[in-house]
């Protein structure tokens, strides 16, 4: 439950070692270097605050790395070809025979793969523009065979035609080739063209797919005049210019490129299906040129002089021996290491033991902590857990949901951040066990279903669904709703003292919990569940003095920085708003219920469906048993996701709202050490560089 | 045929003493009816809302497939987020059906019935907003892939309120 500390690292080495450090730099993965906008910053505040010692910034030139980047050849080559790889890579996947998953897995692999894989660029990039092109002919043949079956529809009405169609025009005349869809609009048109094209003369040929296709010869000179005439009535015309043969032959010509396309796209695909073994390669130099873009943009990023090269960045306080013991060894460069100056901001590297780093990925999400922030990972984590699980509450669901994350996590070699969701989901189903044993839920009232009321699993605590029991359950959700938001108030208190700031801590956290103890205390005869009991009369009367305690300290308090003398004195007024806030977040906690009872009630929905479709109270016979099981397996299903959907966004916002809300700061930046960022393979590291590193 | 049929009941209902007599039984025995009605409103209220919310969001969510098609997760799950007021409106009925029985009065038929009001009118109507909230949070995903999760939460604010109607026509049926 911490953020990593860190110091801020300055190298300067020689020109032509520069590479060889970069290469050690993203082997050792423990340096976030400075990016262009970072050192912008750092410069202008060691500027503000007239620290800039001799040389401390200056050899580091600002030429913008992103520019630099796009106009490195190098770099753009290698852009390009990752594009492709990638392409080809997500192409071939549907052909791809080695054994998936759900989840996309980081296959391990040896530094000296990678390095073969790099070795054979060319040929591997040459591969992956064949397929490219492969891919391109595919689609080139689809287009024409869909060509093809246009003029074949087309010609198929005409094949009773026996004349060569583009033979039809003479000097005098013209021919149309038309059809109607019924003889009495070819009667129509007769009738039209008589006035104004009297050389009008009609083939009318057999009724063909429901259209009669007829031909109209008129005189060239009255052609514009049938065309007018055309416009105005339902027929459809047909282009036959270019066809120098009888629609007969053409069909059975047109018929037969068809298939060769047909049969030439199908071959191609077939290729494609062998192409699918050269997919590892393909993910292999896809991750190479990965991590070689990577060292790219770190030697952009540092500023070099005729003979040496400079870098800035940040290491984590325990890595800097490592780091120096590593590097000076070998190379010849100097190194300083020095403590943040309070105007800078590293990135934040958050430390969190098994527990605490399972909510990181949901925390990113939110915003990143700001370096110097306590880090309230554990506590969030914990929470998220407890309240996903209130929500999903069925111990059935939570043994399945527990059960699959733990097999994902044993078996499989997952990616960080999809780890720590897995993680998450793990706690998560633990809670949703729990919580499904105290309120008695296993796949809802299932045992009780299927003995036919004989049975039935009592819960532990009290059953939610029992209309006896919804006050309670609605004043449990509020107190868990207390306890989260207290904590967030103790989060921000914690962050107020670590930095020294105690009457802050007193005056802004403390106050505010006697005005809100008062306030929950004044409000409790007004929650139903406790509404008329002893225990509360007495506690109202407590809350009333608490209220009223509290806010004097708050009215004379919270204005205490403001150097106006009427908001110092009565600044603090504005709390009695945040009396309707504490109200509002408290009733966001009656989610819990909803989703809780949302889920329970609707197993039983589908229980009691299932039971009745497959006449479970009729007759006990393993027949009936298969129907309610497949009704059973394909509602719950359905019911898991969607509840599950509904837990864990609406565990996210309390997390977000309720609790961040009120003492997170975020807008931090990401600690991203240089490293073998990967998307498909991980190294292997042997054991012997292993020790040698540690 | 049919008009004569029509003409007859129109006649009997013009009847004073024969209306009376149907309504007095319809106060008497038509307590299940109106409870019947208070769960059809409610699962088809929020059903309707939910229906046209998903319907939204799911179509923006398929234009923004067909520019990349990597992004379907943040499609799926902004589609469902309306979904849930449907599901609200569907447990409420349920929960209704529960307590209907068949010589129930009116008083109690009509109490259950205002039951369904609070999830049929509000989910109705917030699964709608909410469809327009999340239907917005589609194309931040198509321009931020990586902060779609942030038009979750703000999708999800438009949702308190019909988990507040819904915990409230809980307590309804509850007591009523």
């Amino acid at each position: 439950m911490a953020v990593s500390k860190m110091k801020r690292m300055s190298l300067v080495g020689l020109l032509r070692d520069k590479e060889d450090i970069i290469g050690r730099l993203q082997e050792l993965g423990t340096i976030h270097i400075s990016g262009y906008d970072e050192i912008c910053q750092m410069k202008e505040a060691a500027e503000e605050s007239e620290q800039l010692q001799a040389g401390n910034l200056d050899g580091l030139s600002l030429d913008n790395p992103e520019e630099a980047l796009r106009s490195n050849k190098e770099y753009q080559t290698i852009t390009e070809e990752r594009e492709k790889l990638k392409r080809c890579i997500e192409e071939l996947a549907p052909f791809d025979e080695r054994k998936k998953g759900l989840f996309s897995f980081l296959r391990p692999v040896k530094a000296e793969d990678l390095a073969d894989a790099g070795s054979r660029r060319a040929s591997i990039i040459a591969e992956a523009e064949r397929i490219i092109a492969t891919d391109a002919n595919v689609r080139e043949k689809e287009e024409s065979a869909a060509r093809i079956e246009t003029r074949l529809k087309s010609i198929d009405v005409w094949r009773q035609y026996p004349y060569v169609l583009s033979d039809v025009t003479s000097q005098f005349t013209t021919t149309d080739f038309l059809s109607a869809e019924s003889l009495k609009e070819i009667d129509e048109l007769k009738s039209a063209l008589s006035e104004a094209v009297p050389s009008a003369d009609f083939w009318v040929l057999d009724r063909s797919e429901s259209v009669y296709p007829f031909v109209m010869t008129c005189l060239r000179d009255e052609h514009p005049a049938a065309e007018k005439v055309f416009t105005s009535h339902r027929i459809t015309r047909y282009d036959f210019s270019d066809i120098d043969s009888a629609p007969e032959t053409f069909y059975n010509e047109q018929k037969a490129l068809l298939e060769s396309e047909l049969a030439a796209k199908n071959e191609l695909l077939e290729s494609r299906k062998t192409a699918a073994s050269h997919i590892s390669d393909f993910e292999l130099l896809y991750d190479y040129l990965g991590i070689k873009a990577e060292k790219i943009k770190a030697d952009i990023s540092m500023s070099d002089s005729t003979v040496t090269f400079r870098l800035e960045g940040w290491v984590p306080a325990r890595n800097e021996s490592a780091v120096k013991e590593e590097l000076g060894d070998e190379f010849i460069c100097h190194m300083e290491f020095s403590e943040p100056a309070d105007n800078e901001l590293p990135p934040t590297k958050l430390e969190n033991g098994f527990i605490g780093s399972a909510v990181e990925p949901v925390e990113s999400m939110y915003s990143m902590l700001k370096y110097g922030e306590l880090d309230p990972s554990a506590i969030s984590s914990i929470f998220y857990a407890l309240f996903f699980g209130f929500m999903f509450s069925d111990a059935g669901y939570g043994i399945i949901l527990t059960l699959a994350c733990l097999i994902i996590l044993i078996k499989c070699k997952l990616r960080a951040g999809m780890k720590k969701n897995i993680t998450l989901f793990l706690f998560s189903g633990i809670s949703t066990t729990f919580w499904g044993i105290i309120f008695g839920s296993w796949f809802g009232n299932l045992v009780q279903t299927v003995s036919l009321g004989k049975f039935a699993i009592k819960p532990l605590w009290f059953d939610p669904q029992d209309s006896a029991n919804t006050e309670h359950f609605l004043a449990f959700t509020l107190l868990l709703g207390v306890i989260h938001l207290y904590a967030a108030y103790g989060m921000k208190a914690a962050n107020l003292i670590r930095k020294g700031k105690w009457l802050d801590a007193i005056c802004d956290v403390f106050f505010w919990y006697i005005f809100y103890t008062g306030e929950i205390l004044f409000l409790l005869p007004y929650i139903p569940y406790y509404k008329n009991t002893q225990f509360c009369a007495s506690y109202h009367k407590y809350g009333i003095y608490l209220l009223g305690i509290g806010f004097l300290l708050i009215l004379f308090t919270k204005g205490r920085k403001s150097k106006n003398p009427f908001i110092k004195m009565f600044g603090g007024i504005t709390c009695l708003y945040s009396l309707v806030d504490m109200l509002s977040d408290c009733l966001s906690y009656t989610r819990l219920m909803a989703m809780g009872l949302a889920t329970s009630v609707i197993i039983n929905v589908f229980n009691s469906i299932a039971a009745s479709a497959a006449g479970l109270n009729t007759a006990g016979i393993t027949f009936r048993f298969i129907v309610f099981i497949i009704i059973f397996i394909a509602a719950n299903l359905f019911n898991f996701a969607i509840n599950a959907l509904g837990a864990y966004v609406n565990a996210c916002r309390l997390t977000y709202i309720e609790f961040f809300g009120k003492f997170y700061e975020g807008d931090g930046t990401e600690y991203a050490p240089l490293t073998y960022n990967t998307e498909y393979v991980y190294i292997e590291e042997e054991n012997s560089t292993k020790k040698k590193r540690r | 045929m049919n008009l004569s049929i029509l003409l007859t009941a129109v006649n009997e209902a013009a009847d004073p003493g024969k209306v009376v007599d149907t309504a007095s039984k319809f106060f008497n025995w038509g307590g299940a009816a109106i409870a019947l009605i208070g769960a059809a409103l409610a699962v088809v209220l929020a059903g309707i809302g939910s229906a046209i919310a998903v319907k939204n969001v799911a179509s923006a969510g398929i234009g923004l497939l067909t520019e990349d098609p990597r992004q379907f997760m943040p499609a799926l799950v902004l589609s469902l987020l309306p979904s849930t007021q449907g599901i609200y409106g569907f447990v409420i009925a349920f929960m209704m059906l529960g307590k209907v029985t068949a010589g129930m009065d009116f008083t109690s038929g009509f109490s259950l019935m205002l039951a369904g009001l609070p999830i049929g009118i509000v989910g109705l109507l917030s699964a709608i907003f909410q469809g327009k909230v999340a239907a917005a949070g589609i194309q931040l995903a198509a321009k931020q892939p990586k902060h779609w999760s942030r038009a979750m939460i703000l999708t999800l604010l438009v949702e308190m309120f019909a988990l507040l109607s819904f915990i409230i026509s809980i307590f309804m049926v509850n007591n009523g």
